[in-house]
């Protein structure tokens, strides 16, 4: 959980607020160790890969829509 | 298989790590920062496996097809969406549960849904992490950004898995 602390100090130092929802939100999408050890223990191969595929993008359509809608 | 690749990386980095340790007061350091971490975790991921073992296994199998079926459409996708970040604990339950409603005959895209709606909207990590440390606010509009990021992930997955 050290993302948070982590989000918290970059928010403090002045991020942009679409920077910070797309860090945290890739991280729970796609934390590493995560997949490594539980995700791909359960799941297909192709199953982590699809949604590995898909989460990138739209945590990146994500950071472009934040800033829009905090205006 | 990959618990074992991840194990052998994992382990080759932590060897690389003790190789790169300057003196013996380091490494006795080492040992009992070791010692304490595995003091800590062991039993509470002896009782997170069983717990979620016995939690799938409690799973209403005969209702996961009418429920999380792959012909449950949009509505399936809502309903996965939904139970993930009511799940309790951490990613070995709800990968757990996914892999047994996938075995009950739950759709691949309703289970990447419920995984993706836990990874983004744990309630337990929120509340107990994100809110405390980032601002109400800020979570909120982060939960609000990602309300249909599930949603997408389930439909577009049709398209590349059957």
């Amino acid at each position: 959980m050290m993302i948070f602390p982590l989000a918290a100090g970059f928010v403090a130092a002045g991020a942009d607020l679409g920077a910070i929802i797309a860090f945290v939100s890739s991280w729970n999408l796609l934390g590493l160790n995560r997949t490594l050890i539980w995700e791909f223990s359960f799941f297909a191969p192709e199953m982590v890969w699809v949604r590995w595929g898909l989460s990138p993008a739209i945590a990146f359509a994500a950071w472009h829509v934040a800033p829009a809608l905090s205006c | 298989m990959n618990i074992i690749i991840g194990t052998v990386i994992i382990g080759a980095a932590a060897i690389w790590m003790w190789r790169a340790l300057p003196n013996g007061v380091w490494r006795l350091a080492a040992y009992r920062n070791t010692f304490d971490t595995l003091k800590f975790t062991f039993p509470r991921i002896l009782i997170a496996l069983l717990g979620a073992s016995f939690f799938a296994e409690l799973l209403p199998t005969e209702h996961m097809q009418d429920w999380f079926g792959k012909d449950t459409g949009l509505q399936g996708l809502l309903m996965a969406t939904i139970v993930g970040p009511i799940t309790p604990g951490g990613a070995f339950v709800s990968f757990a549960i996914g892999a047994a409603a996938l075995k009950a005959g739950a759709g691949v895209a309703n289970v990447l849904a419920y995984v993706t709606s836990w990874t983004l909207f744990s309630s337990t990590r929120i509340l107990g992490y994100e809110v405390p440390m980032m601002g109400r606010q800020t979570a909120l509009f982060r939960i609000m950004i990602c309300l249909p990021i599930p949603f997408l992930v389930g439909l577009l997955s049709g398209l590349f898995l059957q």
